[in-house]
């Protein structure tokens, strides 16, 4: 196996609606913008990975539509497409070319224009696979009625069991919303932008669905984020300072009963995520980190909802199960902090769904290169983990990036 | 939380929801549709390779250039491959008979190095065939600001 570096990271702006361009032409913001900071052309490249969520924007092979503008002409596409997962798992696909030693230059690209489609129409295309056992045992899908309101129906039944087993308060759901809100008003390519915003402001926002009020719930967002992955032969010539993937690990869990479960398991508490501990284990572990909360400096959990910031924060292994409350209230997660979360505003503030995951990554590698400007934390980063949690929410993909190869024998 | 508790303060959304899909046509879409408004057929050149698309589109693919030249193009052009379509879509959606086959044609206008498929009202179509544009009496930026294509004598 190769090691694998990020020489190159694009994102374009994250907003509600951007009529004014179509699926290509706004991908290829964030597209056009990662072959500029790596300094190659589409010329320099072996292959192009991409993924969108199926069927949100009703154009079911965007990638075909797109690939040109975004470098694609005459070179080998694939699309993946795995839920809330997509980006991530665009990225280890990436990940698995160069490291395989197929292809030298990939660039991936993950997007999501909300805008054109119907988001809670392409949710309920993923969900019918979920509700089909219910039908076919003629038992009522009751749990359907939390979709009402979308997605969160997807999030409350794990807020509450988190909630409960945690002791986090929903004033800890409320400064999580502080500060991803307050990270990404730093941030150029967030959408949602709260400089200034305090927690009782969180808590007087309307309540969406029990537990989660508007405040902890993600937008929806136009956007595109694009990475390009090369050896580390050839990332010497074009930078000095590039950060490298060390290692790339997913889990699938057993078929979710989406909104009963929520968990990735039909079987579990919905708050468990087994899924997102095997997952972080093996990445640890092929990364080389056997004490990830000594060595990991930085996180980006995937978090549309406040609670899975801290939530899954745990389940990264970074944290005893239940010490994530606590440790948001010492200040450990913010900007200066000890182990900065979500530097990027996370989920919460900006979500092209399709673009998420591999946000996630692209922060971690801009915060190891020193690129990411105002929102760049405090302390040096040597060791990141960066998460994606969906599939038919029970898939969890994790990648462990570092400012340096992961060591071998 | 007890059962009514914090009503007040609740999101409302309505049950059931019709799904809308809204596609962007895009900038470059969005200009060749303002031309058709004033009989004017736009379409995107790359100053790298110099080839013109029609209709027009952000990058040369080839070149992985912003087609930023914009040219106007004659109505005249060159069929280089149709069809014959006897089936027409009806207003309520269904299928109906055409009372006359209707010639679909690609037809690359004279400077554009693409196609557009248009109708073609000829007696009889061929590849090569040399056609010009129709304009409706008042076109509005839809495609169907050319109604049709008629052979040039």
């Amino acid at each position: 196996m190769r090691d694998v570096a990020v020489v190159g990271v694009g994102l374009s702006k994250h907003v509600s609606k951007r009529r004014d361009v179509n699926i290509p032409e706004l991908v290829w913001e964030g597209v056009s913008a990662a072959y500029e900071d790596a300094g190659i052309t589409p010329r320099d490249l072996d292959g192009i990975i991409t993924g969108n969520m199926p069927a949100f924007e009703g154009v079911n092979l965007p990638e075909l539509w797109g690939a040109g503008h975004w470098g694609a002409y005459n070179k080998p596409v694939l699309r993946i497409t795995t839920g809330g997962t997509t980006g991530g798992s665009v990225g280890h696909g990436a990940f698995y070319a160069v490291a395989s030693g197929l292809m030298d230059t990939v660039i991936a690209i993950a997007f999501e224009k909300q805008s054109d489609g119907d988001s809670t129409a392409g949710l309920n295309t993923v969900a019918v696979a979920d509700m089909a056992p219910f039908l076919s045992y003629g038992i009522d899908p009751a749990f359907m009625l939390a979709f009402g309101g979308g997605a969160v129906g997807v999030a409350v039944y794990q807020a509450s069991s988190y909630m409960k087993r945690s002791g986090c308060t929903p004033h800890h759901l409320d400064k999580v919303s502080v500060l991803c809100r307050t990270n990404a008003a730093k941030n150029p390519a967030a959408h949602l932008k709260q400089p200034g915003l305090t927690p009782e402001e969180v808590a007087r926002t309307a309540l969406m669905q029990y537990p989660l009020r508007f405040g902890h719930v993600c937008p929806a967002s136009d956007g595109a984020c694009a990475m390009i992955l090369t050896t580390a032969e050839k990332a010497k010539k074009l930078t000095d300072k590039p950060a490298f993937i060390r290692s790339v690990a997913s889990c699938s869990e057993e078929g979710a009963l989406v909104g009963i479960a929520a968990a990735g398991t039909a079987n579990t508490d919905p708050c468990a995520q087994e899924g997102c501990k095997v997952a972080a284990a093996n990445a640890y572990r092929k990364a080389g980190i056997k004490e990830p909360r000594q060595e990991i400096d930085l996180a980006e959990p995937y978090a549309p909802f406040a609670h899975q910031l801290l939530m899954f924060y745990e389940r990264l292994l970074l944290c005893d199960e239940g010490e994530a409350p606590s440790i948001l209230d010492s200040g450990s997660m913010e900007l200066d902090g000890a182990l900065p979360v979500c530097p990027s505003g996370g989920v919460i503030s900006t979500n092209a769904i399709g673009a998420s995951a591999l946000e996630r990554i692209a922060e971690a590698a801009l915060q190891i290169m020193g690129k990411a400007g105002e929102h760049q934390v405090e302390k040096d980063v040597h060791k990141a983990v960066a998460h994606g949690w969906g599939g038919a929410v029970n898939l969890n993909v994790v990648a462990v990036l570092a400012d340096t190869p992961t060591p071998r024998g | 939380m007890k059962s009514g508790e914090g009503l007040k303060n609740v999101k409302r959304m309505s049950v059931p929801f019709a799904p809308v899909f809204n596609w962007s046509v895009g900038n470059w879409m969005e200009q060749f549709f303002d031309g058709l408004k004033q009989k004017k057929i736009l379409a995107s050149k790359c100053a790298a390779c110099g080839r013109v698309y029609l209709p027009p589109r952000m990058i040369c693919e080839r070149c992985f250039d912003k087609t930023e030249e914009w040219v106007e193009l004659p109505e005249t052009g060159t069929v280089e491959t149709y069809t014959m379509a006897h089936v027409g879509v009806a207003d309520n959606g269904e299928l109906e008979d055409l009372p006359e086959p209707q010639i679909i044609a690609m037809v690359k206008h004279d400077g554009a190095d693409t196609c557009m498929a248009v109708r073609v009202d000829a007696q009889d179509c061929n590849v090569g065939l040399r056609v010009k544009a129709v304009w409706n009496a008042e076109p509005d930026g839809v495609l169907d600001a050319l109604s049709a294509y008629r052979a040039l004598d």
